[in-house]
């Protein structure tokens, strides 16, 4: 890692084959590297290939061309206990409270004991589910929900935060909280790889983005040197479509 | 591995179904203890078949149906994505569920034991421990049956391919025996045979397990054979269990 890259993608190709006689591509010959402390944002219709990127990031998928590198080196199950990962709306076991379902996913990084309290207690705190943290999760509204989720995603003080489409039934109020969270995240020197249909928010957020359509990646341009993302998103999708 | 298969433990026993069936059988048991119109000898024997006859419908159900909710469901939610995405390997998640579902499986057992030494206790007069030899073959029965069930629950697509196979598994491994001595009998073509008798090895005898009939009768079963038994099924699950590290391991999420 000593060039700063958190995360290289050299020439990768994943193709799905789960079905009898498709073959479908999720990406095709993507290089992407993303540097330390950096938010890199993937934006694209669905299907582009945004959720393939971060699965093979997670090890969920393993690519059928190219190579992968985390951390600069071949990815490891131990380069886990250095990324959160925040999914769009998932299912917690919801027979549990906040504080029993972050203690399940602090355990699973192997933090124990009075580490694993204080820790439970200040996530608790910085997504604002403190007070409800004893009550059981079938109650939680969406938002609530994808705040444990924000929680659980960085229970383990990650270097690298990967959320997939976090916005998904986040309400106006919602959306904007997550965001400045999630700024306070990258002000803290977390890099982030942010997935989401939410251009504005990822033009805000996002020093680097790329544009992906149909496995390919179209363009990848510095945010701050583009006046609208959303013109230069409809200008790329729509000239390939 | 442990903290899965202990929170694997805690969704299982929250499954309405598992504890409504517990209490239904239970109940059941208890008012068959109410059948008078038998001789004595014939009314302990009916008994204990009840009692074996419920163990064994609760291992189907925690056996067969609980992976679907453990594992299966569990990669349509996507909340093993998220697991996984912890530093988890992907063996470990297979053998903490196969942990938890076991667990599930020997603490509804445990449970049912008392009762029904209770119940036989009130019948004959005194402790009764013949029961017990046969509920262990059959914790180790489901062991077996549990393992097969989440292979096939991660080599399937849909729950309902998974159960069903895991069904017809469960009833092949009780004629394992008969399929091969109708392959030795019937089939003439030495290569074929030998191919096929290596198929039927494959699936486990589950008829070993089944001890209640001569418990019933009074016919003593020696421990050397619980021994070689539970054995058995050790060897079976770890097997099968390997087998679905290694596919699961090498599956795209």
């Amino acid at each position: 890692m000593s060039d700063g890259s958190i995360i290289e993608f050299n020439n990768v190709t994943k193709i799905y084959s789960s079905e009898m006689f498709s073959r479908h591509v999720g990406i095709n010959d993507i290089s992407i590297r993303i540097t330390e402390g950096v938010c890199y944002g993937l934006v694209g219709p669905n299907g582009s290939g945004k959720t393939t990127i971060i699965k093979l990031i997670l090890g969920l998928l393993y690519p059928n061309k190219g190579t992968i590198k985390l951390f600069g080196e071949t990815p490891k199950t131990s380069h886990k206990t250095r990324i959160g990962y925040l999914p769009e709306l998932t299912y917690y076991y919801d027979f549990l409270t906040p504080e029993e379902i972050l203690y399940f996913f602090g355990r699973l990084y192997g933090i124990t004991g009075k580490k694993l309290k204080t820790r439970v207690n200040d996530v608790l705190n910085t997504v604002d589910l403190y007070k409800y943290r004893e009550r059981k999760l079938k109650t939680f509204s969406k938002g609530m929900l994808q705040r444990l989720g924000v929680a659980q995603s960085i229970i383990n003080n990650p270097s690298l935060l990967i959320v997939d489409e976090p916005t998904i039934g986040l309400d106006p109020v919602g959306l904007k909280d997550f965001v400045k969270m999630l700024e306070s995240f990258k002000n803290n020197g977390v890099t982030i790889v942010f997935s989401s249909h939410q251009l504005m928010y990822a033009q805000k957020l996002c020093d680097t983005v790329s544009i992906l359509n149909q496995g390919a990646l179209m363009r990848t341009i510095n945010a701050n040197d583009i006046e609208s993302l959303e013109d230069l998103y409809i200008a790329t999708i729509g000239g390939a479509e | 591995m442990l903290v899965i298969a202990y929170y694997t433990f805690l969704e299982c026993i929250r499954n309405k179904v598992l504890v409504a069936l517990f209490v239904f059988l239970m109940l059941s048991v208890c008012a068959a203890t109410f059948f008078k119109y038998m001789t004595h000898g014939e009314e302990i024997k009916l008994l204990k078949d009840f009692m074996l006859g419920s163990i064994a419908i609760i291992g189907i159900v925690v056996s067969i149906f609980l992976p679907i909710s453990v594992v299966s469901l569990e990669m349509e939610k996507h909340t093993l994505y998220v697991i996984l995405s912890k530093p988890v390997r992907r063996y470990e998640y297979i053998v903490a569920k196969y942990l938890g579902v076991l667990f599930t499986l020997g603490v509804t057992f445990v449970c049912m034991i008392p009762v029904f030494m209770a119940i036989l206790y009130a019948k004959e007069g005194m402790i009764d421990f013949t029961i017990v030899k046969p509920i262990v073959l059959l914790f180790f029965k489901f062991s077996i049956v549990t393992a097969f069930s989440i292979f096939f629950n991660i080599l399937t697509t849909t729950h309902v391919l998974a159960v069903l196979i895991s069904i017809i598994f469960y009833i092949l491994g009780h004629l394992s025996v008969y399929i091969s001595e109708i392959i030795t009998r019937y089939v003439d073509f030495a290569l074929s045979k030998s191919a096929l008798l290596v198929m039927a090895h494959c699936i486990p005898n589950l008829a070993i397990f089944d001890i209640s009939d001569s418990i019933a009768i009074g016919i003593a079963v020696p421990w050397i054979y619980i021994v070689k038994s539970v054995l058995y099924a050790l060897i079976y699950s770890s097997i099968t269990l390997t087998l679905a590290s290694i596919h699961f391991s090498k599956k795209d999420l």
